[in-house]
Formats: C-alpha cells, sequence, structure tokens
C-alpha cells in the first residue's frame, strides 16, 4: 500500500482522512464517501526514541561489551552469558538477549516469534499421497517420495498454528497403501506369467 | 490462497497460507498506531446473489419439466454462487505502525472486520492507554500541521462522450425491443439489436475505464457500475428463460414463432424493455445535469479602459 506510515488514508481511495474524523464510530472519506472508521492509539502521537550508541569505558578495569571492547557493559545476555552494552542489548521475550544469541537461535528454528514463513512439509506428504492416486500411474514414483518427506521432514518444524501429525499419519498409510498395491500388481505378473 | 489472524498474548498475528507454506506478520500492540476500516461496495455480493435467483429460477424450472440431472447441476451451481457472493469482500482493513502500513486481508467482511478490530482495540488500549478527546484536539501544531499531507490525487477531465453515446443507444436497444415485442420478431432486426447491445456493453466498459479517477459526478459513475449489471443480469435472465423455454415446449416447439409467442419470453422481453429505457434515460438526465453542474471559469473581467 503506497501509504506514508504517519499519514490515515481511506483503505479503498488513499485520500488522506483528517483527524477531525480520526477516533469517530461513523465517518465517511471525503473524496470516494466510502463510510469508514479510522481508530488512532497513543503510538501514534509518540516520537521516536533515540537510539543508545552505547557509553564508551572510561576507567579501566570496567567490564567492557564482548562485541565492543571500547564500551561499557550494562547487563550480560540472558542465553550465553556475555557482557552486553548498550547497543548490543536486546530486549527479547522479557529477557536480555545478544544479537548473536538471537540469529543463532532463528536460524535453528529454536524462535517461532522471529519465523517469518514455515514449509507445511505434511500438507506437502498429503498431496503427494492423495492427488497422484487420481492418475493411478504416477503413484509408482510418488508413493515412495511421500515415504522419504514423511521419514526426512518428521521433527522438521511444522505451523506456529495449532496442528497436529495427522496429515503425516494419513499420507504415510496412504503411501503404504500404494506400495503395497505396486508390490502385489508386479507380483501377480510374475506368478502370472510362470 | 488463505488469511487469517491470530490474537497473541502481546501481538496479533497475520497468517498467509497456500498449500504448502506459511508466512507470519507480527505485530505488536505496543507499536500498533491505527486501524482504518472502509466499507466497499457491496457488487460482487449482489452479482453473486442476483446469479444465484436466476439460476435457482432455471434449477426448478428444469425439475418441474422432466430434466432432474440438469437441474441438480444448476441447484448447485445456484449454491455456489449464493455461497461466493455471500463470502465476497465488502470492506478493506489496514493496520499502521511507525514503519509500515499493511493490509489485513482476513478481514473482508463487516461483521468479522468490527468484532476484530473490537478485540484489537481493548488490547491495544490495555497495552498503550487510550487517545482521549483533548490529546487529539490539543495536538494541532506537533502531530497534524507538522505531518506532510498527500497531495490528493488530482481528477482527470472526462468528457463524457462515451456515456452519452452509451445511454443513448441504450434508449435504442429499447425501442428495438419494443418493435419486436409489438410485432414478430425478423431477422435483421434481432442482428441489429445484438449489435447495438454489443455495442452498448462494449461503450459501458469503455466508460467503467475512462471514469477512474475522473471529474464525473458520482450518480452517473455509479450509473454505468449498476447498468453494467444490470446487462450481467439481463443476461443471465435470458439464458434461464432459453433453457425454460427448451424444456417447457421440448420438441413441439416447430416454428420460431411459437417460441417467441410464448409468455416467459414476452414477460423478459418487457423486463428487459423496461430496463434499458429507464436506465437509459436515467443516465442522460444525470449527465445533463452534470453538464450543468460542471464549473466553468469565471469571466474574465474586462478593464473599464481608464
Amino acid at each position: 500500500m503506497p501509504l506514508a506510515p504517519e499519514h490515515l488514508a481511506c483503505s479503498r481511495c488513499h485520500t488522506p482522512i483528517p483527524p477531525a474524523d480520526w477516533n469517530r464510530e461513523h465517518a465517511f472519506c471525503a473524496s470516494c464517501r466510502a463510510p469508514l472508521q479510522a481508530f488512532v492509539f497513543p503510538a501514534f502521537f509518540a516520537k521516536p526514541a533515540a537510539a543508545s550508541t552505547g557509553t564508551p569505558v572510561l576507567e579501566a578495569g570496567e567490564s567492557s561489551c564482548f562485541y565492543h571492547p571500547l564500551k561499557r557493559a550494562v547487563v550480560p545476555c540472558d542465553r550465553c552469558g556475555r557482557f552486553l552494552c548498550a547497543l548490543c542489548q536486546v530486549e527479547f521475550l522479557g529477557q536480555n538477549w545478544c544479537p548473536r544469541c538471537i540469529q543463532a537461535s532463528s536460524e535453528k528454528g529454536q524462535l517461532a516469534q522471529l519465523d517469518p514463513s514455515r514449509k507445511l512439509y505434511d500438507n506437502l506428504a498429503l498431496i503427494l499421497a492423495t492427488f497422484p492416486a487420481l492418475l493411478i500411474w504416477p503413484t509408482i514414483i510418488t508413493a515412495p517420495v511421500t515415504w522419504y518427506v514423511v521419514i526426512r521432514y518428521w521433527r522438521a518444524p511444522s505451523s506456529i498454528l495449532l496442528r497436529t501429525k495427522i496429515r503425516f499419519y494419513i499420507a504415510a498409510f496412504l503411501a503404504t497403501i500404494e506400495i503395497g498395491a505396486w508390490i502385489w500388481l508386479v507380483l501377480f505378473l510374475i506368478y502370472r506369467q510362470r | 490462497m488463505r488469511h487469517s489472524l491470530w490474537m497473541g498474548a502481546d501481538h496479533l498475528l497475520s497468517v498467509r497460507r497456500n498449500p504448502f507454506s506459511e508466512s507470519y506478520r507480527r505485530f505488536y500492540f505496543a507499536d500498533i498506531q491505527a486501524i482504518v476500516v472502509t466499507e466497499l461496495p457491496d457488487l460482487l455480493a449482489f452479482s453473486g446473489y442476483t446469479a444465484a435467483v436466476l439460476v435457482m429460477v432455471t434449477a426448478v424450472a428444469l425439475l418441474y419439466t422432466g430434466h432432474p440431472a440438469w437441474g441438480i447441476f444448476c441447484a448447485l451451481l445456484s449454491l455456489l454462487s449464493f455461497f461466493l457472493g455471500w463470502r465476497s469482500a465488502n470492506c478493506a482493513c489496514y493496520l499502521q505502525t511507525s514503519i509500515s502500513s499493511e493490509t489485513l486481508p482476513s478481514l473482508r467482511r463487516q461483521a468479522d472486520a468490527a468484532e476484530a478490530v473490537t478485540q484489537l482495540k481493548t488490547e491495544i488500549e490495555r497495552t498503550q492507554g487510550s487517545v482521549s478527546a483533548e490529546v487529539l484536539e490539543a495536538s494541532p501544531t506537533d502531530t497534524r500541521a507538522g505531518r506532510p499531507s498527500t497531495p490528493k490525487p488530482a481528477l482527470r477531465h472526462c468528457t463524457g462522450q462515451v456515456h452519452w453515446i452509451a445511454f443513448s443507444l441504450m434508449l435504442v436497444r429499447g425501442a428495438l425491443s419494443a418493435i419486436s415485442l409489438k410485432s414478430v420478431a425478423s431477422i435483421p432486426l434481432g442482428i441489429v439489436a445484438a449489435v447495438v447491445g454489443t455495442t452498448i456493453l462494449l461503450l459501458l466498459i469503455l466508460a467503467a475505464i475512462q471514469q477512474r479517477n475522473s471529474d464525473l459526478a458520482l450518480g452517473v459513475r455509479r450509473l454505468v457500475y449498476v447498468t453494467l449489471a444490470f446487462y450481467i443480469a439481463s443476461g443471465l435472465t435470458s439464458f434461464a428463460v432459453s433453457i425454460y423455454i427448451a424444456a417447457h415446449l421440448g420438441p413441439r416447439a416447430t416454428s420460431q414463432a411459437m417460441i417467441m409467442e410464448d409468455p416467459a419470453l414476452k414477460a423478459y422481453g418487457l423486463v428487459d424493455l423496461i430496463g434499458f429505457l429507464l436506465l437509459g434515460c436515467t443516465g442522460l438526465i444525470l449527465m445533463w445535469r452534470h453538464q450543468r453542474t460542471v464549473r466553468t471559469p469565471p469571466p474574465i473581467e474586462l478593464g473599464n479602459g481608464e
């Protein structure tokens, strides 16, 4: 949406909403006359706080930041215990974290709060097990692939919303039936030829 | 693609899901500056409901005349149209923080949006507090006047020639319908009516494109959309009536005159005639009023020569 963050505009025609219409139950866009509601909160009026650059070390023997040896440490990281200056201190989940711990935890998928996206491997397995079965022949490839996906990604982090492993179970069950059917067909053809 | 919203302890989670992945956006209550909800016109819902009614009439006609398979198919189609109309978007919502403005696609129905916004407001005000009327009034210098205002998009001037022609042709189309109602329809008359009808449809689409962000009166612009909706409804009705007549007469339909004399076709023709004449006349009147009220530049004041 092409909006400057400090403006409020009609969602339909992008015309700015005058302050007189803010926090009113019933208002209309000045341009398209669409009924609208614009709710403004105190954060709208807050001025951004100046970022701290950290305090330099004043005296010899004072604790310094692990990442910036010339800056005075103000707090230890609650994860790794390293001393952090005001610049490196990140308040996250009610604790003090260092940027490296956040990065490492995020890369390992341990921080659901920071994940921008998740792959739904259980859905992939279920789709592989069901849709190709409509055409029958593709299952000779997709059934083993389904099993591979189920085994490979069984422990992979799934959706951060509530989700069970039922799709994995169903996909594995269907893939087993498909593989069993193919084995039975091959054995049947072999014995029939003999 | 599906969208959903989830309320966390300290943030709102917007989830966008396709069959293979989910992506997340988190909006912390402390960071949310504003929420804007705008109602949208219910054109899609109107079209969906109209189509549902027409197809359901067709389904009943087919079931009544002994075509159960087609009747059930049409009934299912009608339910689908109804569902699409019922679930179509009728509001748009966006949420603003200090660094971004994000639309919330999951809030596309007014009832859902109202409920979600009420819950959100409660949570945000619990975190941030609420903006009092005094704060809103007392801060024009540092928050309102200080903000650079977004320039309003300049409106293009539209002469409305396409609109004039389209609405005039609708009267012609209405007159052709009247002639075919009064006398036995002929092939040349049918061809002319079809050509005129197609031309009107193309002109209406062109008019709808031209009038976007233009200075044309709101009434004229809306009438173009209404006329387009009427065209769709008329087409669907024509389809329904044709199916009904075919099912009703069956092999007994031996001549074109027999089909044209069917009361259902006559009734449809009358509704079609009234619709075209009504919309055409309304369009011409609105265009005439618009032309009258368009601001003309004030006359140049000539000096008295002194």
